[in-house]
């Protein structure tokens, strides 16, 4: 029996994004931690080691495969109603207690986390993707920057397939990492956790590397959403709240911003749910802090009309959604409000071209017979 | 249910705890076996940059340098919990607090004594070393 340990160590191949040191230390920059790594240490993220004095990281693997409306992830701005072919694979470069997904993100340092990893190529990957109806492939579910190098093996596959790209992430990333992602990722989701660095630190990292790839993101021209999981206690107060929404606004009025509600798990059990009154109060300072596509999610039919996209021009009501369910698209072929031609930034499609699910399933057994699942 | 290990990073809220405020220091402490050692592979890993003094650096707070510390001390307030300084300490002087031998538990005090967020204690440091 191998150790999860030892399976991800032979999935492994040279990682591009690094820098040799002397005495065979290495320094990475998959993430911000910009870890220097010893011989035979792994980094902060457990996943890319040295060995020898070359970076090892992770490769030929998923470790969790899933079939999601693209407005889980949540994007809301781009392909409404698509079908986004969501894979995950293991570690993180933080440690958050209240994490959703710590059975993938944290099994590298919780032996209560349990994932077994799938061998799989590109091409298997990316066929399954389009026989699942995928238009849209995303690497979700534990931090994607620190498996880089493979997520663009796969999305180099995934482009000539004609899929749309994206990454879901905490957005600790490096000048580095995102020159070398922005060729082959069109769509970017940063889940924002605080503007207190204080709070950062608690989760594992810093403040400043965040806000300032969320800039450069901005900048380079991937297409940006933000979510931010309101947490009672945590980050939930008006200061907290204004000082984060103002920064985006500052960055462009133009990034959709979704305030999200907690729900015990993992490791913080403690702060309660959060209720709707908290997401629609985050929501308006949202607002008043001058963004003009703010969304209270996944408390469905709770949040009034803090689901829907209006027309900031004209308030129209372009989009209705119910939870990840598309009710209503009104945008133009041009995805500009039918009433006052006004422009909604995002990626759009010239029609909206129906549901495949508005409810997230695991690919059927038949299109992944053919993957082998890993002895462990 | 979970078991707490010494592979898993410290929860940030203990039970009964106010998530706003960081109540206790949980951060990774340096212990005894330290002294006369400092190695600094830890300050090198660090990706934080939250173990002081760094060797040949000079700080413009009076704190007393690498030359003048009996050991290496951890930042509480800065320290990011990630664990990469514990394997490469020569010595496994560095613990998280939750796995620090019960006769090393003065160290946690120690190691606040010198910097908390990035701030030298003077006085805290002054009465430790008496």
């Amino acid at each position: 029996m191998s150790s999860l340990q030892e399976i991800i160590h032979e999935n492994v191949r040279e990682g591009e994004l690094h820098e040799k040191l002397d005495r065979r230390w290495v320094r990475c920059f998959a993430c911000g931690h910009c870890c220097k790594i010893p011989d035979g240490q792994p980094g902060v993220c457990k996943v890319r080691y040295n060995q020898g004095g070359t970076l090892y990281v992770p490769w030929g693997y998923v470790g969790c495969i899933q079939c999601d409306p693209i407005e889980k992830k949540p994007f809301f701005h781009a392909y409404p109603g698509a079908l986004a072919y969501s894979f995950g694979m293991l570690g993180c470069d933080l440690h958050c207690a209240y994490c959703q997904n710590w059975v993938t993100s944290q099994a590298l340092r919780d032996p209560a986390a349990v994932a077994g990893p799938t061998r799989v190529s590109p091409a298997e990957l990316i066929l399954d993707a389009l026989q699942q109806g995928g238009r849209v492939i995303v690497s979700t579910y534990n931090e994607p920057l620190i498996t880089s190098e493979w997520a663009v093996a796969l999305f180099k596959e995934a482009r000539a397939a004609g899929l749309v790209t994206g990454f879901v992430s905490n957005g600790n990333g490096t000048p580095q990492v995102l020159e070398y992602l922005r060729p082959w990722v069109d769509l970017y989701k940063v889940d924002l956790k605080s503007f207190d660095d204080r709070h950062y630190r608690q989760l594992g990292g810093r403040l400043q590397p965040i806000r300032d790839s969320i800039q450069r993101l901005h900048e380079m021209g991937f297409w940006l959403e933000i979510v931010t999981l309101v947490i009672p206690g945590f980050n939930d107060s008006d200061d907290e709240l204004t000082q984060l929404a103002e920064f985006l606004a500052s960055v462009s009025p133009d990034i959709p911003w979704h305030v999200t509600a907690f729900h015990k798990d993992y490791k913080m059990m403690d702060p309660e749910n959060t209720r709707p009154e908290t997401l629609i109060r985050a929501a308006e300072i949202g607002k008043k802090a001058g963004l003009r596509y703010i969304y209270a999610g996944n408390l469905p039919g709770m949040v009034g009309d803090w689901e829907n996209t209006r027309c900031p021009n004209c308030q129209k009501l372009l989009i209705e959604r119910y939870g990840y369910l598309i009710t209503g698209y009104q945008l133009t072929p041009r995805g500009c409000c039918p009433a006052c031609g006004a422009c909604i930034p995002g990626r759009w499609d010239p029609t909206f071209r129906q549901q495949i699910t508005a409810h997230p399933f695991v690919p059927h057994r038949r299109s992944r017979s053919d993957l082998p699942v890993l002895n462990r | 249910m979970l078991s707490r290990t010494s592979h898993e990073p410290f929860a940030p809220f203990e039970r009964g705890e106010t998530p706003n405020e960081r109540t206790v220091a949980v951060a990774y402490i340096i212990a005894e076996p330290c002294i006369g050692t400092k190695d600094t592979a830890c300050v090198d890993v660090c990706p934080v940059d939250c173990i002081h003094p760094a060797k040949g650096r000079t700080y413009d707070d009076g704190r007393p340098t690498f030359d003048e510390t009996p050991q290496l001390y951890i930042d509480p307030t800065e320290c990011i919990d990630c664990g990469a300084c514990v394997p490469v300490c020569p010595v496994t002087a560095i613990f998280p607090l939750e796995d620090l031998p019960e006769k090393w538990r003065a160290y946690t005090e120690i190691n606040a004594s010198y910097v908390v967020g990035g701030k030298f204690q003077p006085d805290r440091f002054q009465i430790r070393r008496n």
